[in-house]
């Protein structure tokens, strides 16, 4: 039942938000600017959604504060290649490849 | 013909290490949710309809961790909140009543939004959130099921360094757009404030903070060169 619940609230209340944005975005006939300033706002989202991952513990729900610096240090170098526009799939590598040592040292 | 599929190629180079990464984190999703012991049908009907990863698996641990259902379903939709930001930025790539409009509609995500905005033109961004939602979707739902039926036997995501993937590869698709001193400016400004605000609010909530950011480039609706 709870997770009946769960998984229904979340489709349809995601579907909404989702809906809402792409509705609202045809509604209002964007000017060339106004669509630079969102595309801008989206990319500053995207931004902030890479660096709460990268802090947060998601395994162990909202209360867990405590950073994994293991990730921190991975992620760390993945962005340092990615900056030097290296390509995706070494940014993957590295992000994996330092994250599990770095776990593995004891870090 | 070839620059007809110039695009495509191009999209598809990126992709390529995308549908690897979001595999094996997908396995991992239906994994953790089989072995915990969840309903078989709750991982897999949540990835079909809801299709945002980082809202399953906070949905998904707070239920197993006994926060409840009310709480759990609240703390995915604030992560999800960001979504209708990115459906209000590519909304005009998705333009039109029609039925694949909506559908695509469904299949909007980081890795999409962030491939669209990559170019500027509405036909790379149609295409971007296209081909990018479809080959998302499908390695998403079937890593799922994949996950579900490996279970326990799959290997400790934290072990291989998987966590970390998720994020190192979301800043690679977002890098291009970062060569826009402006928006360099708002980006930083921004994880700033999450770095300041995560211990204070519930997750999900710091990314929408986040576009306080926007005010470190006081003209915003100047003319800014724009990068290809």
């Amino acid at each position: 039942m709870t997770w009946m619940v769960v998984v229904a609230g979340l489709a349809v209340g995601t579907l909404v938000l989702r809906f809402a944005g792409v509705f609202l975005g045809s509604r209002l006939g964007l000017s060339p600017q106004a669509e630079r300033g969102l595309a801008l706002a989206a990319t500053v989202m995207l931004c902030a959604l890479v660096v709460s991952t990268t802090l947060s513990s998601a395994e162990s729900g909202p209360s867990a504060s405590h950073v994994h610096l293991a990730r921190l240090g991975g992620v760390g170098c993945a962005g340092l290649l990615a900056w030097r526009n290296a390509p995706l799939w070494l940014v993957v590598v590295a992000a994996a490849v330092v994250t599990a040592g770095l776990r593995w040292a004891g870090l | 013909m070839r620059t007809l599929y110039k695009t495509e190629r191009e999209l598809l180079r990126q992709l390529g290490p995308v549908c690897v990464a979001y595999t094996l984190v997908g396995m991992s999703f239906g994994a953790v949710a089989a072995s915990a012991g969840v309903p078989l049908y709750v991982p897999i009907v949540s990835s079909l309809t809801v299709f945002a990863g980082s809202a399953q698996f906070a949905a998904l641990g707070i239920v197993l961790g006994g926060g409840g259902m009310i709480v759990a379903t609240l703390t995915g939709l604030v992560i999800n909140a960001r979504l209708m930001g990115y459906g209000f930025a590519v909304s005009r790539a998705l333009a039109g009543p029609s039925l694949k409009a909506l559908l695509l509609t469904h299949l909007i995500s980081d890795v999409n939004t962030a491939l669209a905005l990559q170019g500027h033109g509405r036909r790379w961004r149609r295409k971007a959130l296209c081909l990018g939602g479809v080959l998302i979707f499908i390695v998403w739902n079937v890593a799922t099921v994949a996950g579900v039926i490996v279970g326990r036997h799959l290997a400790d995501m934290q072990a291989l360094g998987l966590d970390a993937v998720l994020p190192a590869i979301l800043f690679g698709l977002v890098r291009p757009a970062l060569n826009d001193a402006a928006t360099r400016r708002a980006c930083l400004a921004g994880a700033l404030i999450v770095l300041i605000t995560r211990p204070w609010l519930p997750p999900g909530l710091p990314v929408i903070v986040s576009l306080l950011g926007l005010l470190a480039v006081p003209r915003l609706l100047r003319d800014r060169r724009s990068t290809p």
